[in-house]
């Protein structure tokens, strides 16, 4: 028992569940807790090297199923995910170009400007475009044109000019 | 008869684990939209699918028809649950779900339009030869005031019809005072929201509020689930509800049943709604206020003394299923009460106190419910309501469920966010509470000055 009566923690599985949770709804690009001799150390930056279709899965838990509301992992980058990455500010559809048919507003290796028109994610009808906030590179697309997309799900990653 | 197989859940908090427990026991698939604020509730655990819509602001994602159309079709739902706030009464929701095929748990958008519309409600009411609360449309002048209240009879209530507040409210008890409220009422509204315009109301001094519990079907059957009574109000939020309405007179109990099932059924209206009167105590009438055109908090007083399960029969008839139930099959037994905790503090004028729960114990038994998102770690976020938990408790007669409630209100453990739960056991011991003496204003005029003072001291 710790001094004020309560009980110590552990990193029993709850605990580590509960720190997971925390650091997957967080910014943070690494997290470390010490509790007595037990050390749980969880990073990003290992899970993107993976594959950045990692990324556009935040609930693996929920498998894809035709209705599914999640991306589909598409355009997979090998390469490490550096930079900023641009998230859906709804749920909806994700659109690469403005019309069926017509050229994708960017592809991998496009350079833009910052508020320049990356994608766009529909709401029944209601076409939300995505811009970018900085100037730079795209790095990757982490999702397939029409896609049903949730709020928070990372659409784009972009290597910001230095 | 088409059926529904996998339901939206258009709501947070305490009714939309409600409403997941009537899919459940339905045996329909749940989905349920979150925003990003409650991706961790008790529900987001409970439902088979969670979908994130928006961020926590509310108008970016519970209000956001759009938004929750969009996760309803992209997760081939064939049915959508609106619960009760937010979206559960616009028009825009029930058509849109008729439009994408998906049926609305809920009226459909014209019988929805004309329920929800005050005036065409009390117009449909009025022309049944059901009393309507008394009162007027706006008034122009003095002289046409008058004329209201030679009608309606003194003591009247001159509102502002540009705003609330209080700002430009006069009672007015006899003619000869008429002229100078109206001048000064006039004025003040004028000053305060730039319309000096009035209408009159009947003054009801110690007026009650009990509302009727009603459920149609697609097949033209409407039944009642007896009355509520809602009169313990602070500021027009609703404390304590209780079912049956206390101390009616059996004739007027039986016209109110009867006003209310005949209302519904001339709407032309499907699911479940609740039609509220004003008691006048002192004048032994009855008059109509309005009809909520969705389930309501206060639902469960009417399940535990009917055993009727109200929303999966809201379910069932979305469906097209007919009703379970005959009416004749109705039987109000005992006395159920429920009270609201909200994570307020009632000593600093019911301010939110949003926080952690660190403790949550809830004394659950066969007669008492406790309907919840609350469990311990759950944040109280300051994006919503404050609303904690609804304690339901049933009695075999209302002295009984009473005592319960109290004791149930005891024993409620909760730790990390203040409660209004000692607050609602004292007003539930009060005499005239225990009497069943208490009118709409009778919480601010008469129990919280008193309960104020002596407690403004306990937290010195």
């Amino acid at each position: 028992m710790t001094p004020d009566g309560s009980a110590p923690i552990e990193l029993d599985q709850a605990v580590v569940h509960a720190l997971l949770k925390a650091f997957d709804r967080s910014d943070w690009l690494e997290m470390t807790v010490t509790i007595g001799e037990d050390r749980l150390h969880v990073s990003r930056r290992a899970a993107t090297e993976a594959g950045a279709a990692n990324a556009a899965e935040p609930a693996p838990e929920e498998t894809a199923s035709p209705e599914s509301v999640h991306a589909e992992p598409a355009h997979a980058t090998p390469e490490p995910l550096t930079g900023m990455l641009i998230e859906s500010p709804s749920v909806g559809l994700f659109w690469r170009s403005p019309s069926p048919g017509a050229p994708a507003f960017v592809e991998v290796g496009t350079r833009v400007a910052a508020e320049d028109t990356l994608a766009i994610v529909e709401v029944m009808k209601l076409m939300n475009h995505i811009v970018s906030p900085v100037a730079g590179t795209v790095r990757a697309i982490l999702a397939g044109n029409g896609a049903r997309v949730e709020y928070g799900q990372p659409l784009i990653a972009i290597d910001p000019d230095a | 008869m088409s059926g529904i197989s996998r339901v939206l859940i258009a709501n947070r908090g305490e009714i939309a684990v409600r409403i997941l427990r009537a899919c459940i026991d339905e045996e329909l698939e749940t989905v349920l939209v979150v925003s990003d604020a409650d991706r961790g509730s008790l529900a987001a655990q409970l439902a088979d699918r969670v979908v994130c819509i928006g961020p926590p602001s509310a108008t970016e994602s519970y209000l956001d028809i759009g938004r929750l159309l969009a996760a309803a079709m992209g997760t081939g739902c064939d049915a959508l649950h609106p619960g009760y706030g937010f979206v559960s009464e616009r028009p825009e929701l029930s058509e849109a779900c008729v439009e994408a095929g998906i049926a609305f748990v809920g009226p459909g958008p014209d019988a929805m339009r004309r329920s929800g519309d005050k005036a065409a409600a009390r117009a449909a009411a009025r022309s049944l030869g059901i009393p309507v609360g008394h009162g007027s449309d706006v008034v122009g002048s003095e002289a046409e005031v008058s004329a209201v209240a030679d009608e309606i009879g003194f003591p009247i209530l001159l509102k502002a019809a540009g705003g609330g507040g209080g700002r430009g409210m006069r009672r007015v008890d006899r003619a000869e005072e008429l002229r100078g409220a109206w001048t000064a009422a006039s004025a003040e509204a004028q000053q305060a929201f730039g319309d000096g315009r009035l209408f009159v109301e009947r003054f009801v001094g110690r007026a009650r509020h009990v509302e009727v519990q009603v459920l149609a079907d697609r097949h033209g059957v409407v039944v009642q689930l007896g009355h509520r009574d809602c009169t313990l109000q602070r500021r027009y939020q609703k404390l304590v509800e209780e079912a049956p309405a206390p101390d009616l007179p059996g004739s007027l109990s039986s016209e109110i049943l009867d006003a209310a099932v005949r209302l519904v059924g001339a709407l032309g209206y499907e699911s479940a709604a609740t039609c509220e009167f004003l008691v006048d105590q002192e004048r032994q009438t009855f008059g109509f206020l309005e009809i909520n055109a969705r389930l309501q908090v206060e639902h469960p007083v009417s399940e535990m003394v009917t055993g009727v399960d109200i929303v999966r029969e809201q379910l069932r008839i979305a469906g097209g299923a007919p009703l379970s139930f005959r009416q004749d099959e109705v039987e109000v037994r005992g006395h159920a009460v429920e009270v609201r905790v909200n994570a307020e503090s009632p000593e600093q004028d019911f301010m939110p106190t949003p926080g952690r729960i660190e403790t949550w114990a809830a004394p659950i038994g066969t007669d008492v419910r406790v309907d919840t998102a609350c469990f311990p770690g759950w944040t109280i976020t300051p994006y919503y309501d404050s609303l904690l938990a609804k304690v339901i408790t049933r009695g075999a007669d209302r002295k009984r469920a009473l005592a319960m409630s109290r004791d149930a209100l005891r024993r409620l453990q909760v730790e990390g966010v203040e409660t209004t739960a000692r607050f609602a056991g004292d007003l539930l011991a009060h005499p005239e509470v225990v009497a069943a003496r208490t009118h709409t204003r009778w919480i601010e005029d008469e129990f919280l000055p008193a309960w104020g003072a002596e407690n403004a001291r306990g937290a010195a």
